[in-house]
C-alpha cells in the first residue's frame, strides 16, 4: 500500500491551500444567506412604537394589543417635547395618540379623526406603521359594517389581518423562503457547494495525481516490483478515499445547518451533492491528465469552478441569467445540480416532482459516466505512446 | 566464469529519425564494478531504461538473472536496484519517508523494512537529515538521498545513471566509496559516467560508447593497451626549431612530436626511457628546457584515438 499512502501523505500536505478554499467558501456562502435573508427581515423587524391611549376602553386596549404583537411598544409620556425627544433618540419609531372617542366613532362606522400620531417624516417606519394601523380600522370597520358586534369585528380582523401578512411576506421575498423541509440556508449551501466542491477536488485531487505520477516517479515505481494494476489501484483507492473525505465533510457542514434533520428532501440533496461530487472529481482526474504542470492547476481550478458556477447559476440565480447564457450552460453539469437543487427548494418555478429531479441527476451522471470515459481513453492514448 | 547477471544483444533503439542505440551488445558479470563509459547523448540513459523495460526498444534481445526482461518480470525487478540520472523523490515525503517509500515497494514487512530504510540511511550517512524535505537538502546530500532509496531494499544488481552529477569531489569520493563498498559486499554495479576518471577508479570493466555504438570494451588495462600511445611527454621550452623536432621524431617509439606554445608534446608507443632520449636531443641542441611531465594513457586517450574526438572538452 505505499503508493496509496504516499497519496493520503501527499493530500494532507494541500489542506492549507483547501482551507483557504473553504475559508472563501463560508464567506461567501454567509454573505448570500444574509442577503437573501434580509427580503424577510422587513416582516421580521419589530419597530418600536409608543402609544398613548386617551380612549382607554376595550377596544383601544384591543388595538393596542394588536400592535404589540407585531412589535415592541415603549412607554412614553404625552408630553410633546418628550415625544419629539424620543423621536430624535430614536428611542421610538412611531407615536400613536389613540384620542377620546375612538370606540364610539367605530362602533357608528365613523373612521376620520381617529388618531393623532407624531412619525419622522418621510420615514418608512411612519409609512409603516400607518398602514397597519389604516389596514386595522378599515377591516374592522368593514366587519362591524358587515353585522358583526365589536368583539366578533375584533377578533375576525386580527385572525385575517395575520394571515394576510404571511401571504404578504411570501410573495415579498419573491419565494425564497425554501420550504419547511428544506429550508433556504441549506439550500443556498448546497447551490455553493458546486462552486467549492469543484475548487477543492481540483485543488487537492489533480496536483496530488500530478505529483504522483511526475514522470521521474513513476518511471522509478515502475522499476520495482510493484505491478501497474497495483499502482493504479491504489490511486483509485486514495483518490476515492479523498474525494469521500471531503464529502462527508461537507455534508456534515450541510446536515448542522439543517438543522440535524435527515428530511427526504435533505437526502435528495445528499444524492445530488454525491452526483455531482463524482463529476468533479471526474474532471479533477482528466484535469491531472491533460494539465501540464502542478503549478498551473491553480489557475486551472479557478478557471473551470468560476466560469462554471457563473455560467450554471451557482452565484447568480438561474432565473436572472439569459435564454443565451442558459442553453450553453446545459451542456454544463452544474447546471443541473442546480437546476436540481433549485426545484427541491422551490427557489425556481419549478413545481418539485421526484421524477423530473431524477432526471436531472440522471443527466449529471451521464456527465460523469462520459468524463471517465475520457480519462480512461486519454490513459490508453498515454500508455501506448511510451 | 561467474554467472552473467546482464546480457544485451543486438540492441537497437530509434527515435523517430535518430538512432540512440546502434546495435548494442552487453554481457555483465556476477560481481563486476561494470562501467559505461561516454558522452553526453551517446545512449548510457536509454540503455539503462531499456534494460529495465522502461523504454520499448526496435530490435534485440535483454535477458536479467539468465531470463528475458520483460515490464512484468517481477522477479529481476525485485533484485535490481536503480538510481536515476533525475533525481526520483517525493518533494511533499521526507528524506526517510521518500526512503520508506520506495523500499516499500519492494518490501512488504514492516519490521523487516524498517531495518532496511535504517541501513539505508546509515550508508549514506543521511542520519542528520532524516525529518528534512528534499527541497531543503544540498545537491550532494540529495543525491545521496536517490542513492538510499534504489539500495535500501538491497538488491543483487545496482544501477547508477551517472549518480554523482553536480556533486563536490569530497561527496562524490564518498558515494564512489560506497558504491564499492556494496560491490564487496557482493552486489553486482552498472555504472555510467562521463567522467573518465570516476570509471577508471572504480570499475573492473568498462564499455566506451559513443553515437548508440559500444566502440571499445574490457579492463582498463585492456582499453589502455588497444592503443599506441603508452606515454605522452610533454616538455615546457621555447621554440623548437624544425630539425630538432625531425631528430625527435626519428627516435624509436616516437610516433608524433610537436610543438606549440612552448610547449613540445611527444607521443610515444611501447618503449622504456622515451623521457631520457628526448631530453638528451634537447641537451645536444642547446635547448633550455622548463617543467618535464610524463603521463599514462587515460581513458580519455582511448576514446581520443578511437573517435577523434576528446571525451569531454574539460573536467
Ligand atoms: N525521449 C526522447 N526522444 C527523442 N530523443 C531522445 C529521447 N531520449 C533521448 N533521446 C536522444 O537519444 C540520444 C541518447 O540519449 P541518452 O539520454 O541515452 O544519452 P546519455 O548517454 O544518457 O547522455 P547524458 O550523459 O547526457 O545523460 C540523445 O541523442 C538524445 O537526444
Ligand atoms: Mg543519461
Amino acid at each position: 500500500m505505499q503508493v496509496f499512502n504516499a497519496f493520503l501523505k501527499i493530500s494532507k500536505k494541500t489542506i492549507p491551500m483547501a482551507l483557504i478554499y473553504i475559508g472563501l467558501f463560508l464567506v461567501l456562502l454567509t454573505f448570500f444567506v444574509d442577503s437573501s435573508a434580509q427580503n424577510n427581515t422587513f416582516e421580521a423587524e419589530r419597530l418600536s412604537v409608543s402609544v398613548i391611549d386617551m380612549d382607554n376602553t376595550e377596544e383601544s386596549k384591543a388595538l393596542i394589543n394588536f400592535i404589540s404583537q407585531r412589535h415592541d411598544l415603549v412607554e412614553i409620556e404625552n408630553d410633546k417635547d418628550t415625544i419629539l425627544d424620543a423621536l430624535y433618540y430614536e428611542r421610538t419609531d412611531y407615536v400613536l395618540n389613540i384620542q377620546e372617542g375612538y370606540a364610539e366613532k367605530l362602533s357608528n362606522g365613523k373612521t376620520n379623526e381617529l388618531f393623532t400620531n407624531y412619525k419622522i417624516p418621510d420615514s418608512y417606519t411612519g409609512v409603516f406603521v400607518d398602514n397597519l394601523v389604516n389596514q386595522y380600522v378599515s377591516t374592522l370597520s368593514a366587519y362591524i359594517a358587515g353585522g358583526n358586534n365589536m368583539s366578533a369585528a375584533i377578533t375576525k380582523t386580527e385572525t385575517l389581518l395575520s394571515e394576510e401578512t404571511a401571504v404578504t411576506v411570501q410573495s415579498f421575498s419573491d419565494n425564497k423562503s425554501g420550504t419547511e423541509d428544506y429550508p433556504i440556508k441549506t439550500a443556498y449551501y448546497f447551490q455553493f457547494m458546486a462552486y467549492i466542491i469543484l475548487s477543492v477536488l481540483i485543488t487537492i485531487l489533480s496536483s496530488v495525481i500530478l505529483k504522483i505520477n511526475r514522470k521521474e516517479i513513476r518511471s522509478r515505481t515502475n522499476c520495482s516490483c510493484l505491478t501497474v494494476t497495483s499502482q493504479t489501484a491504489q490511486i483509485i483507492l486514495g483518490s476515492t478515499v479523498v474525494v469521500a473525505v471531503i464529502w462527508v465533510i461537507f455534508i456534515a457542514a450541510a446536515l448542522i445547518m439543517n438543522g440535524g434533520a435527515f428530511t427526504e428532501k435533505f437526502l435528495l440533496a445528499l444524492l445530488n451533492s454525491l452526483v455531482f461530487t463524482i463529476i468533479s472529481a471526474g474532471i479533477a482526474i482528466l484535469i491531472a491528465a491533460v494539465a501540464p504542470k502542478s503549478n498551473v492547476v491553480n489557475v486551472i481550478s479557478n478557471i473551470v469552478a468560476l466560469g462554471m458556477s457563473f455560467l450554471c447559476g451557482v452565484f447568480v440565480d438561474q432565473s436572472l441569467l439569459g435564454e443565451g447564457v442558459l442553453s450553453a450552460s446545459r451542456f454544463l453539469p452544474a447546471y443541473w445540480y442546480v437546476r436540481a437543487n433549485n426545484m427541491l427548494s422551490g427557489m425556481s418555478d419549478e413545481v418539485f416532482s421526484i421524477n423530473s429531479f431524477m432526471s436531472f441527476v440522471g443527466i449529471e451522471a451521464i456527465f460523469a459516466a462520459a468524463l471517465f470515459a475520457i480519462i480512461i481513453l486519454i490513459n490508453k492514448v498515454k500508455h501506448n505512446a511510451q | 566464469m561467474a554467472d552473467t547477471i546482464v546480457k544485451i544483444e543486438n540492441l537497437v533503439k530509434r527515435y523517430k529519425d535518430l538512432i540512440a542505440l546502434d546495435h548494442l551488445n552487453l554481457e555483465i558479470k556476477q560481481g563486476e564494478v561494470f562501467g559505461l563509459l561516454g558522452p553526453n547523448g551517446s545512449g548510457k540513459s536509454t540503455t539503462i531504461s531499456c534494460l529495465l523495460s522502461l523504454l520499448a526498444f526496435d530490435k534485440g534481445n535483454i535477458e536479467v538473472f539468465g531470463r528475458k526482461m520483460t515490464p512484468d518480470n517481477y522477479e529481476a525487478k525485485r533484485n535490481i536496484g536503480i538510481i536515476m540520472q533525475n533525481v526520483a523523490v517525493f518533494d511533499e515525503l521526507t528524506v526517510i519517508e521518500n526512503i520508506d517509500y520506495f523500499c516499500g515497494l519492494y518490501i512488504k514487512n514492516r519490521e523487516e523494512r524498517k531495518k532496511c530504510v535504517q541501513d539505508a540511511i546509515a550508508f549514506t550517512e543521511l542520519q542528520d537529515f532524516t525529518r528534512f524535505y528534499p527541497k531543503k537538502l544540498s545537491g550532494g546530500l540529495l543525491r545521496r538521498l536517490n542513492i538510499a532509496c534504489g539500495i535500501a531494499h538491497k538488491p543483487k544488481l545496482i544501477i547508477l545513471d551517472e549518480p554523482t552529477v553536480a556533486v563536490d569531489p569530497q561527496s562524490r569520493n564518498k558515494i564512489l566509496e560506497g558504491i564499492q563498498k556494496l560491490n564487496a559486499e557482493g552486489a553486482t554495479i552498472i555504472y555510467t559516467s562521463h567522467y573518465m576518471e570516476e570509471v577508471e577508479q572504480i570499475c573492473t570493466r568498462i564499455a566506451i560508447m559513443d553515437k548508440g555504438k559500444k566502440i571499445a570494451e574490457g579492463t582498463k588495462d585492456e582499453l589502455k593497451k588497444m592503443i599506441k600511445n603508452t606515454e605522452t611527454v610533454s616538455v615546457e621550452t621555447s621554440a623548437v626549431p624544425a630539425d630538432v623536432l625531425e631528430k625527435i621524431n626519428a627516435l624509436p617509439h616516437v610516433y608524433s612530436a610537436c610543438c606549440t606554445d612552448g610547449r613540445l608534446e611527444v607521443k610515444c608507443s611501447g618503449g622504456k626511457h622515451n623521457l631520457i632520449r628526448i631530453l638528451n636531443v634537447l641537451q645536444e641542441s642547446d635547448l633550455h628546457f622548463g617543467r618535464v611531465f610524463s603521463e599514462l594513457p587515460t581513458l580519455n586517450d582511448v576514446f581520443l584515438e578511437i573517435t577523434g574526438k576528446a571525451l569531454r572538452d574539460s573536467d
